[in-house]
Order: C-alpha cells, then sequence, then structure tokens
C-alpha cells in the first residue's frame, strides 16, 4: 500500500525546521524542475536546482511497504530526507496529481527492486535468548536498594521531626546527597523526586535565582508559598510511601496487602526501577492484540529539573474506549540530533503492543516499531469519530476512576478522560462543562502556557457547539479539588486539538 | 461533618509537617479531630485507620513521632483521593452561554504550532520569524487558519519585527474569525501604533464591509488613523475615496494625512484627481514623492501628456547655481533664498527624471536620456544614469562607464544590477574588463570588482539561501539562472583569488556557488601562511561542501588561524555537518595538542566537544539501502 502524503506528514518527516522551510523557498522559487510520476503514482521523480553546478536528481518512492517514502537525492547533504527532497514531497502533495505521467529512470526502478529484494530477504530477527539471571548480583542489588530505602526513611523522618519550617541551605545539599544515593541504587524514579524536592524548596522551580553574593550556594527560597508548600508536603508524602512500598516490594509481601499483580508490578518499575523489556512485558501477560487507537492529545513538556523533553500521546482505544498514553522520553543533550514521537494524525492500527501495569487510568502503551507490520497508520474515517463520540462518558464514572487513581499517593495527580458534554458555559467568567446528568466542571488550565486550552475551548465550542471533550481531570493541591484542563474536542467529524 | 472534619485535618497534616512532629502531637486539633472520628470508627473502617493513626502520633515520642506523623500523610492522601470532588465555580450564579465565534478549525500539528507560536512570541529558539509566518499563512491547505493562535495575533501586531507580516499575510489568512477581537482592542480616537495595524488589519479582512469604519477613522481619529484609513479606503475603493481624497490632499492639516491621500489617489479617474497630483508633485518633499508613485500609476487618458510637459525648457536650461557676492544682511538672505529655490528646482528635476523613466514611454525615455548627456547640473545627469540603468535602456550603460569610479556607491550597485538585469548572459563579457591589472589598480578599481564580485555571490546566495521574510535581493529568477549557469563566474572568483585584495569577496562567491571545480584551488588556499581568520573560515565553510579525504587535513590547517569560541563554534558546525567518522580522532588529537600548548577556555572548547560528541557517536543505526 502506498503512502499517503500530506502536508502534516512532511513537516513530521521533516529532519528539522530549516530544512522544511528552504524546501518550502524552493518550491516558492521554481526550483523543481521536469517532475514526473510513473503510471501508478507512486514514485515521482524530477531535477531540482542546487548549488552544485548541476541540478539534483531527486525522487520518492511511496510504495515501500513502510509508513514513510523513500527520498533520494544527488545532492550531498547528510539530512534525510534533504531540503530538495522535502521539496518534491511538497509539490507532490500539493499538485501531484497534476504530474506528468513518464517512464521513470531506469536506475530509480532499479533500486526500487532491490530494496523490494532486501525486504524480502530479510530473514527474521532470532528470538532473543532468554536472559541469565544472575542471582547474587541480584540479591546484592536487593540489599543496596534495601540500605538505601532505611537511609531514606531516616532522612524524612529527622527532616519531619524538627519541621520543614526549618529547612536550610544545608538540607537542600542533604536532599540532592540523598537524590545521589537513590540513583546509585537504581532508584532512579526517586531519586528524580528528589530533585523535584529540592528545587521546590530552594525555588528553582519558580525560577528563582541564587543570590550573586554567594554563587554555587542554593538557599531556601524566601518566604514559601501555599503552592509551593502544598506541594514540599505531597512530594514527602510520596517519598515515604515509596519507602514503605520499597520495603514490602523487597520483602515480597505485597500478595499480602490485597495489592493487585498489576499495581505490584507497576510499583517494581517505579519504586525499584525494574526497566520492563517488551518479551517481560508479553510473558507478564501485559499484552494487546489488534488494537485501533486515536490520537487525541499530542503534548510535549521540558522538564528542566530533570533536564528531560518528553512527549506524549493520548490515544483512545478505539474498541474498548480506555485511554493510554505513547511516551518518548529523551535527555535535552541529545536532542540536536533525535527527534521525539511526532503527532499521529491518523488511526492507528497496531497488530500487537505491550499496555504496561499499574492501576492507574492512562496506562502506557509501546510497541516495537521496527518490526514490520506491527503498527500501520491510515486515514481517518467517520466510523473512527463515530467510536470516539460513543466512547464519551458523563462525568460521574469519570470521576469516580480518578478517585480509584488518586486513592494511592505514588499515583499521579491527573488523568486523562473523554468527556460527553450537553453544554459549555461561563459562570462568573470560569468555563464551565455541563453533562447530560447536569453534572459541572469547572475547565481551568494546569499551568499558564502561551496559549490556555481555555480560550481555544471557548472559540471553538461557541462556532462548533458541544460535543465530546479530551480533558485532563487535574487534582489541585491548593484548592483540594479537581478541575478539568482542556486537550481536544470531537464535534462531528471535527477534532480541535486546544492544546499549543 | 465527617467530611469537614477530614478536610480540616488533612491541612493540620501539611501545616505540621512544616510546624515538626513533636508540635503534631500535641497539637489541641488532633485530640479533636481523634474525638470527633472516634465515634464513627464502627462504621466506616477508614475513619477507623485514621483514629488509630492519630493515637499512635499522640503516643509517639521523639523520632518515632516524626514517623508516626509521616504515616499519618500518607494516610491522608489516601483519604483525600478517596473523597476529591470537582471544583466549585467562584462566582455563583447561571451558566451564560458563550458569545458567538466563527467557525475555525485546528489544522497545525503540534510540532508546527509550536513553531508557530514562537515565531509570534519571540521565543528565544525561533529563528526567521517573518517567513515562517509568512509560509503558513500562504500554505496551501491555509495551515494558519487555526483557533489556538487566535489570542497571540493582537500582541503580535504590537511587535515591530513582524507587525507588517501580521497585518499582511497573517490576518487575511486567518479572515473574518479573528476580526472581533481586533475590533475589540481598536480604538480609533486614540490612534496609537497598535490602533494603526488593527484598522489595517479589519480593512483587510472585510474590504469593503470596512468602508463605514474606515470613514469613521477619516471623520474622527487623529492623523495617523486619517492617514491609514484614507490609504486603505484608496485601496478598496479607489472611486469612493477620491471625493475625500481631493479634500485631504489639499486641506487637511496633518502632512502625512495629505500624502497618504496623494497616494489614495492613484486609481482615480478625474481630471480633478490629476490636477491635484500635479499640484502635488511641485509641492513638498514628501508630497512630491507621494504624487511620483501615483502619477507613475495613473491611468488618465491625459496623464502622460500632462507628465511631458512638465519638462519645460526653463528646467532643461537649468544651470549650476551662481553664488552672487553679497554684503548686506538682505543681500545675504536673498542669495540664500535664491540658493534653496534653485536646490528645489534639481530635486523636482530629479523626481521629474524617475517619474518619467518610470512611465516607460519613448517621448519619456528619449527625455531622460537627453538629460543624461546634456543637463548642465551633474545630480539630474547621475539621476538619469540611474533611471536609465533601472529601466535597462540599452546604450546607457556604456556611456556611464567613465565616470564610473567615482560615481557613488549606490549608483556603482545601480550599475552593476542594470547590467545584469539588462542581459544576464552577457554580463560577463561587459563587467570581466573591471577585474584587469590595469583597471584594478585605478583608483576605486579595488572597490568597483568587490561589488561586482559581493553582487554575484548575491545571485548564488538568493535561491539557496533566503533566510527572512523579504523576497531576496530583488534579482529576477530569470537572470539567477542564467548567472548560476555561467561557469565563467567561478573562474573569475578562482582567478580573484591571487588578489589579496579580493580574496574574501571572491571566496565568498565561491562558497555560495559551491562548484566541484573550486576543490583544488580551495585546499590550495588552505595551505598558505598567514590566511585571516574570515578566510580561513570562509576556505572552512567551501571545503565543507566537497568530499574528498584530504579536506579532513585540511580543516585541521584552518583551526590554527582561528581564535574565539565563535570562530570555533563556525568551525565545529562545518565540521558537524561534514559528519565524517575518521575526522573524530584526528580532531580531538588536534584539541589535546592545542590545549597542551594553550588551554583552551571552557566557551572555546565548548563547540570542539560538542562537535566530537556528535562525530564519536554510535553509527550502527545509520540510514539504510543505497
Amino acid at each position: 500500500m502506498a503512502v499517503v502524503v500530506t502536508e502534516q506528514a512532511i513537516a513530521e518527516w521533516a529532519p528539522n525546521e530549516k530544512a522544511l522551510l528552504d524546501a518550502k523557498s524552493l518550491l516558492r522559487k521554481g526550483a523543481l524542475k521536469r517532475l514526473a510520476k510513473n503510471d501508478d503514482g507512486t514514485l515521482a521523480f524530477g531535477h531540482c536546482d542546487g548549488s552544485g553546478s548541476t541540478p539534483y536528481a531527486v525522487s520518492m518512492d511511496l510504495a515501500t511497504g513502510a509508513d514513510k517514502p523513500t527520498v533520494r537525492c544527488t545532492c550531498p547533504s547528510r539530512l534525510f530526507p534533504c531540503k530538495h527532497g522535502l521539496a518534491l514531497l511538497l509539490a507532490y502533495a500539493q499538485k501531484g496529481a497534476l504530474f506528468p505521467v513518464e517512464e521513470p529512470p531506469k536506475d530509480l526502478v532499479q533500486k526500487r527492486e532491490k530494496q523490494a529484494q532486501k525486504a524480502a530477504e530479510k530473514k527474521p530477527a532470532p528470538a532473543a535468548a532468554p536472559l541469565r539471571v544472575n542471582k547474587t548480583a541480584l540479591a546484592k542489588k536487593a540489599k543496596e536498594q534495601s540500605d538505601a530505602l532505611d537511609t531514606l526513611e531516616t532522612f524524612l523522618v529527622d527532616l519531619v521531626s524538627g519541621g520543614l519550617g526549618g529547612l536550610s541551605g544545608k538540607s537542600i545539599e542533604a536532599i540532592e546527597h540523598q537524590a545521589k544515593r537513590m540513583a546509585d541504587a537504581d532508584m532512579k524514579r526517586t531519586a528524580g523526586v528528589l530533585t523535584r524536592l529540592s528545587a521546590y524548596v530552594s525555588g528553582e522551580w519558580l525560577g528563582d535565582e541564587d543570590d550573586d553574593e554567594s554563587p554555587g550556594v542554593r538557599d531556601v527560597a524566601r518566604g514559601l508559598g501555599e503552592a509551593q508548600e502544598a506541594r514540599i508536603a505531597f512530594t514527602l508524602t510520596q517519598l515515604y510511601t515509596t519507602v514503605r512500598r520499597g520495603k514490602k516490594a523487597l520483602e515480597g509481601k505485597f500478595a499480602e496487602e490485597g495489592t493487585t499483580q498489576s499495581e505490584a508490578d507497576a510499583e517494581l518499575e517505579s519504586i525499584l526501577g525494574k526497566a520492563w523489556r517488551l518479551p517481560d512485558l508479553r510473558e507478564a501477560g501485559y499484552w494487546v492484540k489488534n488494537r485501533r487507537f486515536l490520537e487525541l492529545a499530542h503534548e510535549r513538556s521540558d522538564d528542566e529539573i530533570t533536564q528531560f523533553a518528553t512527549a506524549i500521546g493520548f490515544l483512545i482505544d478505539l474498541d474498548d474506549g480506555s485511554v493510554v498514553c505513547e511516551v518518548t522520553s529523551l535527555p535535552f543533550h541529545t536532542l540536536p540530533f533525535t527527534k521525539l514521537r511526532a503527532s499521529r494524525l491518523g488511526t492507528l492500527e497496531i497488530a500487537e503492543a505491550a499496555l504496561y501495569p499499574g492501576d492507574i487510568v492512562n496506562r502506557r502503551v509501546r510497541w516495537d516499531e521496527k518490526v514490520e507490520g506491527v503498527c500501520r497508520e491510515r486515514p481517518r474515517e467517520a466510523a473512527d469519530y463515530e467510536a470516539v463520540h460513543r466512547h464519551g462518558k458523563p462525568l460521574d464514572p469519570v470521576l469516580r476512576a480518578l478517585r480509584a487513581q488518586l486513592k494511592n499517593p505514588l499515583h499521579p495527580l491527573d488523568a486523562v478522560f473523554l468527556v460527553a458534554a450537553k453544554k459549555f458555559g461561563d459562570v462568573g467568567g470560569e468555563l464551565v462543562l455541563e453533562d447530560e446528568a447536569g453534572m459541572r466542571l469547572v475547565l481551568r488550565n494546569t499551568n499558564d502556557g502561551r496559549l490556555p486550552s481555555t480560550d481555544a475551548l471557548r472559540h471553538a465550542a461557541a462556532a462548533f457547539g458541544p460535543g465530546t471533550l479530551a480533558v485532563r481531570l487535574h487534582y489541585d493541591l491548593v484548592t483540594r479539588a479537581i478541575y478539568g484542563d482542556p486537550l481536544a474536542l470531537f464535534v462531528g467529524d471535527e477534532h480541535l486539538r486546544l492544546r499549543a | 461533618m465527617a467530611k469537614d472534619t477530614l478536610k480540616q485535618l488533612d491541612r493540620d497534616v501539611d501545616r505540621w509537617l512544616f510546624a515538626g512532629a513533636q508540635i503534631a502531637r500535641t497539637d489541641p486539633n488532633l485530640a479533636g479531630a481523634r474525638d470527633m472520628l472516634a465515634p464513627l470508627a464502627a462504621r466506616a473502617p477508614a475513619l477507623g485507620k485514621v483514629t488509630q493513626q492519630i493515637e499512635k502520633l499522640q503516643n509517639a515520642t521523639g523520632k518515632a513521632a516524626a514517623s508516626e506523623l509521616l504515616a499519618l500523610a500518607s494516610l491522608m492522601a489516601q483519604v483525600r483521593g478517596a473523597q476529591a470532588t470537582p471544583a466549585l465555580p467562584e462566582a455563583s450564579g447561571d451558566m451564560q452561554p458563550l458569545p458567538p465565534a466563527r467557525k475555525i478549525g485546528t489544522p497545525l500539528t503540534p510540532t508546527e504550532l509550536n513553531t508557530l507560536v514562537g515565531a509570534l512570541t519571540n521565543a528565544p529558539d525561533s529563528r526567521q520569524r517573518s517567513r515562517v509566518i509568512r509560509d503558513y499563512a500562504t500554505s496551501d491547505r491555509c495551515a494558519a487558519r487555526d483557533l489556538r493562535i487566535l489570542p497571540l495575533v493582537v500582541p503580535a501586531l504590537s511587535d515591530g519585527a513582524i507587525a507588517e507580516v501580521v497585518v499582511q499575510y497573517l490576518v487575511p489568512a486567518l479572515g473574518e474569525a479573528i476580526v472581533p477581537s481586533l475590533q475589540r482592542q481598536l480604538d480609533l480616537e486614540k490612534g496609537r501604533a497598535l490602533d494603526v495595524r488593527l484598522l489595517r488589519a479589519i480593512a483587510r479582512i472585510e474590504g469593503a464591509k470596512a468602508t463605514p469604519m474606515l470613514r469613521e477613522g477619516i471623520e474622527k481619529g487623529p492623523p495617523d488613523i486619517r492617514a491609514a484609513a484614507i490609504a486603505e479606503l484608496g485601496r478598496i475603493d479607489a472611486l469612493a475615496a477620491e471625493p475625500i481624497a481631493l479634500v485631504l490632499a489639499e486641506k487637511d492639516r496633518s502632512k502625512e494625512v495629505r500624502v497618504a491621500a496623494v497616494h489614495a489617489l492613484a486609481g482615480a479617474p478625474s481630471d480633478e484627481a490629476l490636477e491635484v497630483l500635479l499640484r502635488a508633485f511641485g509641492g513638498t518633499a514628501e508630497l512630491r514623492s507621494a504624487a511620483e508613485s501615483s502619477l507613475a500609476a495613473s491611468k488618465h487618458p491625459r496623464a502622460n501628456e500632462r507628465i511631458v510637459a512638465l519638462f519645460s525648457p526653463e528646467l532643461r536650461d537649468l544651470g549650476h547655481y551662481r553664488i552672487k557676492k553679497a554684503t548686506t544682511k538682505e543681500e545675504k538672505d536673498a542669495a540664500a533664498k535664491e540658493q534653496k529655490a534653485h536646490t528645489n528646482q534639481v530635486e523636482y528635476l530629479v523626481d521629474l527624471v524617475d517619474l518619467l523613466a518610470t512611465r516607460g514611454t519613448d517621448e519619456g525615455a528619449n527625455l531622460v536620456l537627453e538629460a543624461f548627456r546634456k543637463h548642465k547640473v551633474k545630480d539630474v545627469r547621475d539621476a538619469a544614469a540611474r533611471a536609465l540603468l533601472r529601466i535597462g535602456y540599452p546604450g546607457a550603460w556604456e556611456e556611464l562607464m567613465p565616470s564610473l569610479y567615482d560615481a557613488p556607491d549606490a549608483t556603482k550597485d545601480d550599475f552593476v544590477g542594470g547590467v545584469v538585469a539588462l542581459d544576464p548572459a552577457k554580463a560577463h563579457e561587459r563587467l570581466a574588463r573591471f577585474f584587469e591589472p590595469a583597471v584594478l589598480a585605478q583608483k576605486n578599481g579595488l572597490d568597483l570588482a568587490q561589488r561586482i564580485l559581493a553582487r554575484i555571490a548575491n545571485h548564488f546566495v538568493e535561491l539557496e539561501e533566503e533566510d527572512d521574510g523579504t523576497p531576496g535581493n530583488g534579482e529576477s529568477a530569470e537572470a539567477t539562472q542564467v548567472i548560476r549557469k555561467d561557469e565563467r563566474w567561478v573562474d573569475l572568483g578562482v582567478a580573484a583569488l591571487g588578489n589579496k585584495g579580493l580574496r574574501i569577496s571572491a571566496l565568498t562567491l565561491l562558497l555560495h556557488a559551491g562548484s566541484p571545480k573550486t576543490l583544488g584551488d580551495a585546499l590550495s588556499v588552505s595551505r598558505e601562511e598567514g590566511l585571516s581568520s574570515e578566510e580561513a573560515l570562509l576556505v572552512f565553510e567551501c571545503l565543507g561542501k566537497h568530499r574528498d579525504p584530504r579536506i579532513l587535513h585540511a580543516f585541521l590547517r584552518l583551526l590554527e588561524p582561528l581564535r574565539g569560541g565563535y570562530e570555533y563554534g563556525r568551525a565545529c558546525n562545518v565540521m558537524t555537518a561534514y559528519d565524517d567518522p575518521a575526522l573524530a580522532p584526528m580532531l580531538r588529537g588536534w584539541l589535546d595538542a592545542k590545549q597542551k600548548r594553550k588551554r583552551l577556555s571552557r566557551a572555546e572548547a565548548a563547540p570542539f566537544e560538542e562537535c566530537l560528541r556528535f562525530l564519536e557517536r554510535a553509527r550502527a543505526a545509520a540510514s539504510e539501502d543505497d
């Protein structure tokens, strides 16, 4: 099946913004010459003027069997696709129907055949040999983690014994030292929580800078605000819960206190740093087959504290209505060379995927992109949108699901749902959603982003009317209440993405 | 009741975490909560757990109290989650319907939106802001018609760097959906720079529908608003604007408005309008400039005849001003007045020559050629020369050459541009003579040759590397293609490398031309001693466009003349783009040796570290096939 070329798709395939801008510039200036396509329109080729003495031969092959076209160009650029290739893709997306039909150059046909041959010859990768378990190493690690948790418990008890009000610059150093200790014991998530705690305490979270007088020495932020205090208290509670549950996990006592196997496995990852491999997840039964997903919203967040960039796509399972998330996370320093997962514009048909364990609303989904045929992205159809609307729920069950998640202090304070909205309106300047049963939810953004999604929803709802809202319900630690942060509105076949 | 107690206890626990466990265990609120919850424990097991935990805290001492307080906090977090309720609106009252809005979708992908938002808000990582905005606004799928960017449009109109491109491209692309928010911000009577842009933006979207607003602006607005309103009205409906513009052009007290009104008369067909424009052409410099552009576009049947008639015998014979001897104050004043009048006449004549050339009639062009050849005043002859070059009038530039070396810079540039525009294929034959050694040795000969090389280099830059929203260097695409195909320019650049004074211009030309045959020459320059850092960087960039094993050694040689983080950064960018794994050990060796000789500062070493990290990366997942 041929790849569908759209301008959005091209934007995602572009290696960087500049290449795309340059491609548009080439197109505007008519640098592409002698454009043509083969009889079934799966090969397009032509020449593009560039800085070389002769124009570059540029081509694209849409029948590659992959989800991206193969773009070839004779220019020396190491970018892939290069700006000339992107210009050809753009020209094809805009006016491909008008390209004259010609016999493709022989070398191009040969390359295509060679590629098909290679794909046919490709042997399936041998099944990964089961990992050998080094029991001594495991026991050593468990001992280290147990010791680290003991130290953390003592540290927390010391902090609370005197009260957090007496925190000083030394306390921040101690927290950071503790974070290193946890990272050394392979409990990176806990180390991250501690790093975050030190940022909250020092005010770095709010953008406070060090005093010039004492460079390099961080101090406690002056006058902690209500929000900051609430975060610190909650983080401390999370850390204490981590200690308690981590110890139980090490002792294998989860089963005794009624924790589900799924949650116990999730905590092995979140507390004890177990790295799930896809075969492990398959073996443990966290595996789904033949699913159709549609992306509700895609978000990118940059965490200055942990120095990681994360892209999250919230996907609705069109069959069972659950909302799962696809997560890519990369350290900042790798971003010039790699890209975070882009937004999914079509409907995904997934042959098999891992669904991470945990008693949370938005479980993580992951599949192996490299395995042929596992993921197919096709254009969305009316039936997909009908399924989205069908899975929209009233507020009551949605709130119950969130409460169930909030009961565990280690779980996130928010979750994404699809809510069937009967109407949107304004109450004293606040945007409010009302469902069929008359239940209301105040919509408010979780942070002051550049583009408040509530503003976008006001416009969208006024113009298109109510529909099914993809909304992040979040528990606010200051007001101790639940708010909705709108992500996308579905009205008929319209998918209005509200977040930047 | 129990719920309220739990809520209060939850907040108290947070407070106690800050106050300390010793204060918590003796706090009367803790005891109060226990007394309130204990009777209910039998009915609700969760409350029983809370009560037990409170008692444990009360009974604990020393560090154990802290441990129990943390356990209570953990328990309360569970209770809080189980009882979480949706927030209530801060104000009470009925739900009001949302104000009506026009349908507009969200076609931008997250990546595209991020780019466009960055361009509109001047985010730290945004580049080529105007170009990004224009590209999205003019894309075939109307990508910029996205409701999420509506709140950013009005603030962007206050950003001088992008305001014009927003008015011209983005606002029309958004269409009527943006009009209500623009109208909310518009204050016709205040007339700030933002209001002028808002008025123009609304007029561009609404067209004829905006006429009442424009009329109101003309009536009530301050000068800036009146000027913008009459200009927009003239653009939208020249006939409707004519009677208003006729009055404003001569009666308005603001010069800015008079100028705008004269502009608005460009499409006016009446005799009266032509008379007003001709009178304005005889007015002040600003009015004359506006009248010149309006007259240049005038479709009035008698416009040519009337404009030619302005070139009177008196003006043709206008000579230099002769300074008269003046002794008394009256005589000096009279002489100064006379001199000013003469200067005005010369300026008038210069503009008239431009106008005649722009109208493009044979009669007008002959008058300009006559002025170039015969007029006594040099400024007039220069203006005529520029005008002739601009319209590509054949035969004029050959005559211009002798006086070219002493001409102002702008005239030289006009000349070079004119020669290229006249016949790009013959441009090399006509301009190569300026590179002969005897000509280069003349006064200003080197300067002219540099200008020629720079102008030719621009033709190679334009197609590939335009980097802002403005339309390149103004050369036609056709001329660019001809120049780029003419290999003689590259040969000329190579030959000019031998001349120290021309080397930087020649390297710039060769860099942009990127011809494969320049590799050997670039390599031989790289071996020369005493290269300046600018020359070394240009050779660096030239070599970066080729693939050859010798280049790696040349890179290392060229690093020697460079100094400072900026220059090293430029060089490292080239090496990163070159991306040859063989370069990594060589570069590391060079860097180690350099560090031993003289330790590089952090800013100097950082580009190398970054470059080496990239070159030494795992390449297992390299691109497939071909």
